[in-house]
């Protein structure tokens, strides 16, 4: 079995999906990461992004109504799977472990 | 009946006869009532209700073809070629600047493009904007990406050869809407970055190269040295998104590159359905506008812009170039056709007496003119048959010609084209019958039979003819003078009269691909490319030196007799000198060019390697002294490359450290002076296309064939092109001076050939009007070479001014004033020496006349 592994932003995006309710696709993503980090995203990277965590089974996807009514066009709407939580779970604590004790001694650093 | 025949032959043959001998009995019923109607029917021809034109008109068109089959013969060459180039340029025109997209729903078949407002270019690499176009746009239902690619595919057949190779999305397949004929299209799942490497390959590759093996599907062939499963072949004529043979699967990540980096990218979309393209116009404006402000280093000068998907292909210059044409076109047929009618004024004014019989019998002017049309309509149709076949062919010919011809260009005659060629036949009647017809009918026709008999008529041809002969003239001089100067540049243009044994050398264009690789740094993979050019250089240089007979090997970006850049420049401190009028050809080449070549140094010195390494040195040819610098020593001269407009183009000034004479270039056919060159050292980093240049003078004839092989040895992924000897690139060379020359020379001899023809009907007509004062003069003594004077002398006048006129614009104009003229005056002796010829037979009758003969028939 390969052990899967997230990126930074992948954890990003998997994190911003899990904070929208509702049909959640590549803009309001994209909007979520730039409102809760503070920094410009590019949209191209969350879509190849959405569709590299799908091909991993972290995420499963269908295609939505037309938003916007008629004309509009049906999206490509995303959910996390047990799968992604998990390893979102895991990169957190991996990273948790890697920090405890470290702030005592990075105070000089700051 | 039919029970007797059914007994004999059985059910089903007996119904099969019965219905042949009912078809048999209604046909003869038919002819023998068509019969019995044309006996008592009443006098005058016989309406034919289904044609707009009586049968009998048509019989006597036909009938005067067979009469005057000198007319027939000139007037239907000059119709068939008017009427074929007319037909066959239009048609392509058309193909090519309005062409049907063969696809479904092609009208919603539309590409986004980023245009760069300040350059007005394209920019092609726009991975980033391609993936948020694709899910963003509420208009576009479907958007792919391809990129345009060569690859060297081994099959069963040939070795290495390059094919030409899409890029792209899978989903470009849903737009083309076409199965596969073997196996299957390319899929999402193909996409995925560990997914095993497939391609689909064209029915073109999959004959030429795996001799069609119907097992093909699932076998591991060779692509640039990598194996690659196929996993598909296309049906035949399939070459979507444009001219592909091959297509591979997209796998760009837009993650792996900078934005604004990444490979040149087109785009494929449709929209969806009932929406116009100005909805998606505004969504991109949108995005534009966002993409200006988030990434104003990148998008600043970005407007993104949709359209119709072939539209990013047609230059709107050269839809301009291609209406031109084909206005000058319409032209051409104007003028064929008003020397078609002065022939066939001549003609109908020698039919004049016939004409005002027929009037006096009662047929109306409306009638007789309609009988004028009818007959030029019957011949304009016969030349309009000949001209389609002739343009059929030369389409053919040129499509031929074009493998790389897009998918949705696709030449040949179609409904419009031959509706086209009926719209010409009838304007040609109509100038060539109707309005000669109208001059010929015009007032007092009735008179005509008072005053004359015998078919002399009393009107004449009109100020219209005699423009029309010094016009023809004019050109006829304009375009011999230009066939024989081209035609004496392409009989110097010939191996002996170069300082080049063509023969000796064998080349190959190599190329590796420019685009930088997912997840490399774009300096990095640059100075890695140029560490792998140069070993391949190396390798190849090794290798092919030891093929035998191989003197020597050297490199050039644009060896002899192929494309060189031609570009403009200027010299420092001396403004006057330059880039308005001296086009310069570049190349760079490696230090051994110049001893592979037998070039004679004349000043300075050739390249070294601290050349390659500085990069600013050039060395010239004489020409270059002579046209650059007014014949002054050009060593330690600075220039640099300008544009146009006399702008520097880098700013980086080149200075002259050697000069060789001009070992290959000749005269300009169409300039008279030889193009300077300037050799650059060539650079491995600045370059990923080169031609290797080997030189055998006793080489085997495999040398072309291993030097493809060598060269994929050395470097699988190496695009191997234009493999094969120099004298080929020399012959393409004079080829398309020949191609020049054959134009020019068609189109003098069809110019003179219709104006010969308007001399010899004025003169002929002469003879026809004048010949009852023939008569009288040679009674009284005339001599005959004073009537000949009389007869030829209105022409020869005409031809006089025509050729003047020719002569004064050839030295006129500054445009060709390098142009080799010195055959000008045996031009101009050829076209009056000609002209006067042509006068020789109507003159002669016209000299035979005898005065009894004339005043007999006057009586």
């Amino acid at each position: 079995v390969t052990h899967k592994t997230l990126g930074e932003f992948e954890q990003l995006v998997l994190l911003a999906i899990l904070h929208l309710d509702g049909d959640v696709y590549g803009v309001p993503i994209v909007d979520e990461i730039e409102r809760r980090t503070e920094r410009s995203v590019s949209r191209s990277a969350v879509y190849v992004t959405l569709r590299r965590l799908e091909e991993k089974g972290l995420l499963w996807s269908w295609m939505s109504e037309p938003i916007g009514g008629p004309g509009g066009k049906p999206r490509r709407c995303v959910e996390v799977r047990p799968e992604g939580v998990r390893l979102l779970r895991e990169s957190r604590s991996t990273l948790d472990r890697m920090w405890k004790g470290l702030d005592p001694a990075l105070e000089d650093f700051a | 009946v039919f029970a007797r025949v059914a007994r004999e032959r059985g059910p089903l043959r007996a119904r099969l006869w019965y219905r042949c001998e009912a078809v048999a009995f209604a046909t003869r019923f038919l002819i023998e009532r068509s019969r019995i109607t044309r006996m008592t029917a009443p006098s005058g021809p016989l309406p034919i209700a289904w044609l707009p034109v009586p049968w009998l008109d048509i019989k006597l068109g036909f009938r005067m073809l067979v009469k005057y089959p000198g007319l027939t013969t000139v007037g239907c060459m000059a119709l068939a070629i008017g009427v074929g180039v007319a037909v066959g340029v239009s048609s392509l025109v058309h193909d090519v600047m309005n062409p049907t997209l063969d696809l479904p729903y092609a009208d919603r078949v539309i590409t986004i493009v980023n245009v760069d407002v300040e350059t007005s270019s394209q920019e092609d690499r726009i991975l980033d904007d391609f993936v948020e176009w694709r899910e963003e746009l509420d208009a576009v239902e479907v958007l792919a990406a391809f990129r345009s690619t060569t690859r060297n595919v081994t099959g069963d057949v040939g070795g290495g050869e390059p094919v030409r190779t899409a890029v792209l999305n899978a989903s470009a397949f849903e737009i083309a809407g076409e199965r596969a004929v073997l196996g299957r299209t390319l899929v999402e799942s193909d996409e995925r970055p560990d997914a095993p490497r497939v391609a689909v390959i064209g029915h073109a590759t999959w004959t030429a190269r795996f001799a069609a093996d119907p097992e093909v599907i699932g076998r591991v062939v060779q692509v640039d040295g990598e194996p690659v499963t196929v996993v598909g072949v296309m049906p035949e004529g399939f070459r979507f998104p444009s001219a592909y043979e091959l297509w591979e699967p997209f796998r760009y990540n837009p993650l792996d590159y900078d934005r604004g980096e990444g490979p040149s990218l087109r785009l494929i979309g449709r929209l969806q359905p009932g929406v116009p393209l100005e909805s998606a116009q505004a969504e991109v404006d949108a995005m534009g506008r966002r993409a200006a402000a988030a990434y104003p280093q990148t998008h600043a000068r970005l407007r993104p812009r949709v359209m119709p998907y072939v539209r990013q292909f047609t230059d709107p210059d050269e839809i301009l170039l291609a209406y031109g044409i084909q206005t000058s076109l319409a032209f051409l047929l104007l003028i064929v056709c008003a020397n078609v009618g002065l022939l066939i004024l001549a003609r109908t004014l020698a039919r004049a007496g016939e004409l005002a019989i027929r009037n006096a019998m009662g047929a109306s002017r409306r009638r007789i003119i309609g009988q004028l049309f009818v007959e030029t309509l019957v011949l304009s149709s016969v030349a309009a048959g000949l001209g389609l076949f002739l343009a059929g062919r030369g389409i053919t010919g040129f499509a031929a010609m074009s493998p790389t011809m897009p998918f949705w260009i696709q030449p040949g005659l179609d409904t419009g084209d031959f509706l086209f060629a009926g719209l010409l036949v009838l304007a040609s009647a109509f100038v060539a019958g109707v309005v000669p017809g109208l001059r010929a009918t015009g007032r007092g026709l009735a008179a005509e039979l008072q005053r004359t008999s015998g078919g002399i008529a009393g009107r004449g041809f009109g100020a219209g003819s005699h423009t029309l002969v010094v016009t023809q003239v004019f050109f006829s001089v304009c375009l011999l003078a230009g066939a024989v100067a081209i035609a004496e540049a392409t009989a110097r243009f010939r191996p002996e009269t170069i300082d080049l044994p063509v023969d000796e050398y064998f080349m190959a264009r190599l190329g590796l691909d420019p685009e930088v690789p997912a997840g490399q740094e774009a300096e990095a993979y640059r100075s890695e490319l140029a560490r792998r050019v140069a070993d391949i250089q190396q390798e190849v240089e090794r290798r092919v030196l030891d093929e035998p007979g191989v003197v020597s090997v050297t490199f050039a970006s644009s060896p002899p007799f192929t494309d060189h850049a031609a570009r403009f420049m200027e010299v420092d401190g001396d403004p006057s000198a330059g880039f308005q009028d001296v086009v310069v050809r570049g190349t760079e080449v490696a230090p051994t060019f110049f001893d592979a070549f037998d070039a004679v140094l004349i000043g300075g010195r050739g390249f070294v390697s601290s050349d390659v390494e500085e990069g600013n040195a050039i060395v010239v040819t004489e020409a270059f002294a002579r046209r650059m610098l007014g014949g002054r020593d050009p060593i330690g001269e600075r220039v640099r490359y300008v544009n146009r407009a006399g702008a520097p183009v880098t700013g980086d000034w080149h200075q002259v450290v050697g000069v060789v004479t001009d070992m290959w270039t000749l005269p300009d056919p169409l300039g008279g002076e030889r193009d300077p060159v300037v050799y650059h050292p060539l650079r491995p980093g600045e370059v990923s296309t080169f031609g290797v240049v080997a030189r055998a003078p006793n080489a085997p004839g495999a040398l072309p064939g291993r030097l493809r092989v060598i060269a994929l040895e050395v470097e699988p992924t190496l695009m191997v092109t234009s493999v094969g000897g120099m004298r080929d690139h020399f012959d393409e060379e004079q080829r398309e001076v020949t191609l020049i020359l054959w134009a020019v020379t068609a189109g003098f001899a069809a110019v003179l050939a219709l104006s010969l023809a308007g001399i010899y009907a004025i003169v002929s007509f002469t003879v026809t009007q004048r010949r009852r004062e023939i008569g009288i003069r040679t009674a009284l003594g005339s001599q005959r070479w004073r009537i000949a004077r009389t007869l030829v002398s209105r022409v020869m006048v005409d031809v006089a001014i025509g050729v003047a006129l020719a002569w004064g614009l050839l030295a006129a104009i500054p445009g060709i004033e390098g142009m080799d003229f010195r055959y000008l005056p045996a031009v101009v002796a050829t076209v009056v020496l000609t002209g006067l010829a042509t006068c020789l037979v109507p003159t002669a009758r016209g000299m035979k006349i005898r005065p009894a003969d004339a005043l007999r028939a006057e009586g």
